[in-house]
């Protein structure tokens, strides 16, 4: 079991290594008009798109725009989330309660409508697009980080925590980290399978970085002009998508199953 | 740990004031001079002279303050009148209404289709679960719920409309319109609901009931459709009625792809061509509608499943 992560992880990492030095030696933002929808070859292995560009160094280049800017987005919605829902139970009653309010009634607004409202305001670019995201996005964390630290705090071990006179700083270091930390991590990675998906589905209706940046989600949209004559040129975004989806999703669930224990 | 329904249905009016403040607002964050697009949209290109421009902020009463003006953009707001289309140049409220029903079809018919189809794929797998009916639709399900809906749709296009000219690869008006953003908004639900199906009707088949049932000698197709997927059919349609509001968002992208003019297209090219006024209603319209669906599944969800009444 131990040799196979690892020659997993030496395999993602010599697929890493390739794909970063096809980067630094083909620009992604080179025409080759002599060139266009020319189909995978060992000169461009994902093949050109409709400018002749070399498909693999833009979705080289496209990972780190797309997966970063929807990590970079995740991870602050997971802080501003988490804050909110500690704060509300640490503070109980009213503050909780309308924490709940605010949650429950604001779940039932489209997501894709909202992101659409902080497009409007901030106009089409990564960071409006990020912005976007954070806004929608940190509900389930304030919800999830409320009821577990909502749970640690009635339980009867932070009741004897606090009776014995331990620090505020020592109960959350100590008592509620530890407790809450894990199903939020695990939160993370399942959100962001849909965060990818919002960021690059608001960047396909052009609401993202303009052209000729290679956001996966534009890309796609490029593309799918194409698609009766040249389906590849849609089809290499599109998977590289959906993977990256998939394999946030099977990370999230193995953080989360030794939690819960083994599930079926 | 939920807030309680009474709470939440006070809670619905705060919200949509303030979204309605928060649409009002939105010309004044993008910086529009809305005595000049106004003026564009009631009259010719031309320049306007100063009079004019002078004459419109009287009149729309630009002058006043933020919450005077607020105050009438709301009673005008829910009398209907979103105002004029910067674009079209016709009132915004039939546009967005038209587009209201347009989307309102295809979601409908989207979660119906989901219903159906996942309640019987997921009797078919739990009924031969671990042999290959299962396996197939298992596996399926698991793929498709993880694609989203902007990949999705274009594969569907190439599929049966370029590849086998089954339906029209885009637009709307005839039947066959129908078909694509219907199955393209249905297929991930499908996905999701015959996975939850299948658990509980694998749970449903344990039930002692279920055994009394065969042990009087009732054929087994009689006994997993009508005892055992009656039960799994309350637990779909409950979480159907929670997902229409999701599926607006995902009926943004279809619908742009596919050229369907609703609610999610009307809201793009509002937004691309910077109609303020149509993107403001759009958006009232919607965020309305995403919440009053939600506290119609809420209600629904409270009736089909007794154990939540209390919680």
């Amino acid at each position: 079991m131990r040799t196979r992560t690892w020659a997993k992880v030496a395999a993602g990492i010599a697929v890493l290594a390739v794909a970063v030095w096809w980067r630094v030696t083909h620009d992604p933002n080179e025409q080759d008009l002599l060139n266009r929808f020319s189909s995978p070859s060992l000169a461009a292995p994902f093949g050109t798109d409709g400018f002749g560009r070399d498909m693999l160094s833009r979705i080289v280049d496209g990972a780190v725009i797309t997966i970063g800017a929807a990590s970079t987005a995740l991870a602050v919605t997971a802080v501003i989330g988490t804050t909110l829902g500690l704060f509300a139970a640490w503070r109980g009653g009213r503050t909780g309660s309308a924490l709940l309010v605010v949650t429950d009634s604001l779940v039932a607004v489209p997501e894709v409508v909202v992101a659409l409202i902080a497009v409007s305001i901030f106009g089409t670019n990564l960071g409006a697009l990020m912005i976007a995201v954070i806004v929608v996005g940190w509900l389930p964390f304030a919800r999830l980080s409320f009821e577990l630290a909502s749970r640690v705090l009635g339980s009867d071990y932070a009741m004897a925590a606090q009776m014995t006179g331990t620090s505020s700083v020592r109960i959350v270091r100590f008592t509620l980290l530890p407790n809450v930390l894990r199903p939020l991590i695990s939160l993370t990675f399942l959100r962001f399978p849909g965060r990818l998906l919002l960021l690059s589905g608001l960047s396909f209706l052009g609401l993202g970085p303009q052209p000729p940046t290679p956001e996966w989600g534009a890309m796609l949209a490029d593309g799918v002009e194409e698609l009766e004559r040249h389906p590849f040129v849609p089809l290499v975004p599109g998977l590289a998508i959906v993977l990256t989806g998939f394999a946030a999703a099977h990370l999230g669930r193995r953080l989360e199953a030794p939690a819960t224990g083994p599930t079926n | 740990m939920r807030s309680s329904r009474r709470q939440r249905i006070l809670s619905t009016p705060l919200v949509l004031l303030v979204f309605s403040f928060l649409a009002f607002l939105l010309p004044e964050f993008q910086g529009v001079d809305q005595a000049r697009a106004t003026l564009y949209a009631r009259s010719e290109e031309a320049a306007p002279t100063e009079e004019a421009i002078k004459a419109i902020s009287d009149e729309l009463g630009l002058d006043d303050t933020l919450l005077v003006r607020y105050g009438r953009y709301l009673g005008d707001a829910i009398t209907g009148d979103f105002g004029i289309s910067n674009v079209s140049r016709s009132p915004v409220w039939p546009q967005v209404w038209e587009a209201t029903v347009v989307s309102a079809t295809v979601v409908f018919l989207a979660i119906g289709l989901a219903v159906v189809l996942a309640t019987i794929l997921g009797v078919v797998a739990a009924a031969n679960e671990h042999r290959w009916p299962d396996r197939l639709i298992t596996g399926l399900s698991r793929i498709l719920v993880a694609i989203p809906i902007h990949v999705l749709t274009p594969a569907l296009v190439f599929l049966l409309a370029l590849r086998f000219d089954l339906v029209p690869t885009s637009g709307w008006g005839t039947r066959s319109h129908i078909i694509l953003p219907v199955v393209a908004l249905a297929l991930s639900p499908t996905a999701l609901f015959s996975q939850i199906v299948r658990s509980e009707m694998l749970d449903t088949l344990q039930q002692p009931y279920i055994r009394t049932a065969m042990v009087k000698g009732l054929p087994w197709r009689r006994v997993v459709w009508v005892h055992a997927a009656r039960v799994s059919l309350v637990g779909v349609l409950t979480l159907g009625s929670l997902f229409v509001a999701g599926m607006l968002g995902g009926a943004v992208i279809a619908e742009v792809i596919l050229g369907v003019p609703g609610l999610g297209r009307l809201l793009h090219s509002a937004l691309t061509s910077s109609d303020v006024p149509l993107f403001q209603g759009g958006l009232l319209v919607a965020v309305t509608a995403g919440i009053a669906i939600g506290l119609v599944a809420d209600l629904i969800s409270g009736v089909l499943s007794p154990p939540e009444r209390d919680q």
